[in-house]
């Protein structure tokens, strides 16, 4: 990042370039559809004909994560899930949020267990957390109005160089745990 | 220049390019591809011509033909069981280009031989427009001239597609009935792929892989499938 | 006739872009349509009705980031998207907007191009259409991608027969392939008895009709014979592995096809540009031409909310034995029709 850090100062192009584009990208935030638990049920309420939620807010369900924006994680991620969650969440292509959808996927819920990861933020990097057991579809789309008022706020360069510290901890994470495993 | 003859050696170009590439390529689809390209190129040569009808049927029919050849490549060809381009057998090689050079030699006489005797065919572009467009002028010479050719053509194809029927009949008119397969997952309760003939008439013991069973219908090999991959290459190697 | 050649440019130009904006919002035609029989609202926030949101959508796809999966064949990869969206705009190249009209004291021809073998011209378009999916779903190397691709190659060779064949019946009628003089046939006034009514081929070729319709909607990959991007079972069918704006080339492309498809039909059936006072006013014809478009379209998506998919035993059974002999019979009955007018028996 070193190249083009402080290169480009803010101003009247960069900004309203970035405010178009996001304006863009708050107002279609396609969703992987992707359901874990019961919250997805509550999930598919909300999107369903008394709320609403897709279609109103320009959101489109996708079911190939190449097409995504917006990943809700709706329901318990246990242990054999993690890895796939992470995997749907590599494969989106950048830009990409994550909204983390109840008591379980926020901090595990009421499974303290061997099986559940306690919480979804150990795998992915959360934006919005949504609480709720399961939230209701008012909960859901506050949380998504939330997510609307972060995304226009995006910084494409700011955003990369914290995905790269973050990707640079994980892997740093990783080898201390490996180093753990080897003795 | 003008315009024609710059179009006319751009799309012989292009023509002539996709063909040695269909030829070259490694991978099969890349020639598929290329080959379509070539078509492309000849069609515009036919519009080039004033006849849109042959051009527009050229890439009707020809990108239709090349699209199923493609599909008989993605499915029976294996890329890595690929024989590399120089190791074809010699004999092939040299039969190939051998027919390649009596064809160039062919079509060459060919038009210096009409040039020669400044011949110009019964189709002028006067004759074509007097019956309306090259359309009506095809279809009068197809249908009067060469009915005979046409009809047997036409039969020659409803022989394939008869043919093509036979072959991928169901078995039960291929009379082959007691050589089918069925499979067991274990994932089901016994029998229950058979729902369809639910019954006494169905009941499918269980046996291990491979091994033909006897029931009422006469034998049928029963292949347990533990998981996707492994069901997938028994049914491959019981067929 | 013949007019310079700026003024063809010109009318071609305006026609692109207007083909490019209005499939931008068939788009949102589409939601709001399919919101409404789903008892729901559809876009609303996204401008006025949400009339923003083909512009937000094209935005947000413009700024993702292009992905290209490792084991994909690079360059049939990037390539195969272009060739469905250009080969779908290249199509309708031969529709007729109407006949000449005088515009500041200028003759100008209303259409692009009036090619004699128009009717097969935009279907050998469509037939080079389905390589950009087959070539994509192929690249892509992903199982669903190939799995969508093979079924796309089948649905289209299987219906692009039964599109031609419903279209014989016309061009025995006519005796002609250019989609202007079919146009301009149906322009004419037909009685029957006391009966005035305008000579649309919809009403002397009413199974054609029947057979076009249905092929159409299976020649562009929509519901019900949206197996090829089936998402229940193929996650997204052939363009499961693309992102961005290569994934909107496919989408916009199948969007421009609804639109060709649905010209192509309203000219060759609906009289195209026909309808009281369009021989006098040329505005009038186009107004007319977009009314039967949408029509059209709304049709579509009324197909979508309405029936589910078929399976895919049940869509090739359906193309071969019934709709081929159906189309063969209206060939045979019309073909037979032709030499009793000619005069040829009896």
């Amino acid at each position: 990042m070193g190249l083009i850090d402080d290169r480009f100062d803010k101003n009247v192009f960069t900004t309203s370039l970035d405010f178009l584009f996001n304006w863009g990208r708050r107002s279609s935030l396609w969703w992987l559809q992707f359901g874990l638990a019961c919250c997805a049920i509550e999930m598919i309420s909300a999107s369903m004909a008394r709320f609403d939620l897709s279609e109103r807010f320009g959101m489109l369900f996708r079911s190939s994560p190449r097409q995504a924006d917006l990943m809700i994680v709706a329901g318990t991620v246990t242990k054999k899930m993690g890895p796939i969650v992470r995997t749907l969440y590599d494969q989106m292509p950048e830009p990409k949020w994550v909204l983390s959808m109840g008591s379980c996927a926020n901090v595990g819920g009421p499974y303290d267990t061997y099986a559940v990861v306690q919480g979804v933020d150990q795998i992915v990097p959360v934006d919005v957390y949504v609480p709720g057991c399961p939230p209701n579809p008012e909960a859901l789309y506050y949380g998504i109005l939330q997510l609307q008022n972060k995304v226009i706020k995006y910084e494409t360069m700011a955003r990369k160089e914290g995905v790269d510290a973050a990707e640079r901890e994980r892997q740093a994470d990783r080898e201390e745990a490996m180093a753990v495993l080897r003795g | 220049m003008p315009w024609d003859l710059i179009f006319f050696f751009t799309l012989a170009a292009i023509c002539l390019l996709t063909a040695v590439l269909v030829v070259v390529s490694e991978n099969p689809v890349h020639s598929g591809l290329f080959l379509v390209l070539c078509f492309l190129g000849v069609a515009g040569v036919f519009v080039l011509l004033g006849s849109e009808f042959l051009a527009v049927l050229q890439i009707i029919v020809y990108t239709g033909a090349v699209l199923v050849l493609l599909l008989f490549v993605l499915m029976l060809v294996d890329p890595e069981k690929l024989p590399a381009f120089y190791t074809a057998r010699p004999l092939q090689r040299y039969v190939s280009a051998l027919i390649g050079v009596v064809l160039v030699l062919e079509l060459g006489a060919a038009i210096i031989s009409r040039t020669a005797i400044e011949a110009i065919g019964p189709d002028t572009p006067e004759a074509v427009a007097a019956v309306g467009g090259n359309v009506q002028a095809i279809g009068i010479v197809v249908f009067t001239d060469y009915v005979l050719a046409l009809e047997i053509a036409s039969l020659v194809l409803t022989v394939g597609v008869v043919g093509a029927v036979v072959i991928g009949l169901p078995e039960r008119l291929g009379e082959k009935a007691g050589e089918t397969t069925s499979t067991i997952s274990l994932g089901h309760a016994r029998g229950s792929d058979n729902m369809l003939g639910a019954g006494p008439r169905f009941e499918t013991p269980i046996a291990t892989s491979g091994q033909p069973v006897r029931v009422a219908e006469g034998p049928r090999t029963v292949v347990m499938a533990k998981s996707a991959d492994e069901y997938t290459r028994a049914g491959e190697i019981s067929r | 006739m013949d007019q310079p050649i700026w003024i063809t440019f010109f009318v071609s130009f305006i026609i692109l872009n207007v083909l490019l904006i209005g499939m931008a919002y068939v788009t949102w035609f589409e939601r709001k349509v399919l919101a409404r029989f789903q008892d729901r609202l559809g876009p609303t926030r996204t401008g006025p009705a949400g009339l923003l949101q083909p512009l937000a959508d094209a935005v947000k796809l413009l700024g993702k980031e292009d992905l290209v999966p490792a084991a994909a064949d690079k360059w049939v990869f990037l390539f195969a998207p272009v060739v469905t969206f250009m080969t779908a705009l290249i199509a309708a190249a031969v529709i007729p907007f109407g006949d000449t009209a005088t515009i500041f004291g200028q003759e100008v021809n209303l259409f692009p191009a009036d090619l004699n073998v128009g009717a097969l011209f935009i279907l050998a378009a469509g037939g080079a259409g389905v390589y950009g999916i087959i070539l994509g779903g192929w690249a892509s190397a992903n199982r669903y991608s190939l799995l969508g691709a093979l079924r796309s190659a089948a649905q289209v060779i299987s219906y692009e027969l039964i599109l031609g064949f419903s279209l014989v019946g016309i061009f025995i009628m006519t005796g002609t392939l250019s989609l202007r003089e079919i146009m301009l046939r149906q322009h004419e006034t037909l009685s029957i008895g006391p009966l005035e009514v305008s000579n649309w081929f919809i009403l002397s070729q009413p199974l054609a009709f029947v057979l076009f319709m249905i092929g159409a909607v299976a020649e562009t990959n929509r519901a019900p014979f949206d197996l090829p991007e089936a998402e229940s079972e193929l996650v997204a069918g052939f363009h499961t592995e693309y992102s961005g704006f290569r994934f909107s080339l496919y989408f916009l492309g199948e969007y421009v096809s609804m639109i060709v498809v649905s010209l192509f039909a309203t000219t060759l059936f609906l009289g195209g540009t026909s309808g009281p006072g369009a021989e006098e006013y040329w505005g009038l014809g186009l107004l007319w031409l977009l009314l039967k478009v949408v029509a059209f379209l709304f049709f579509y998506v009324w197909l979508r909310a309405t029936l589910p998919r078929f399976r895919f035993d049940q869509l090739m059974g359906l193309a071969w034995k019934v709709l081929l002999p159906l189309a063969l019979l209206n060939i045979l009955v019309t073909a037979f029709f032709r030499l009793i007018a000619n005069g040829e028996v009896f």
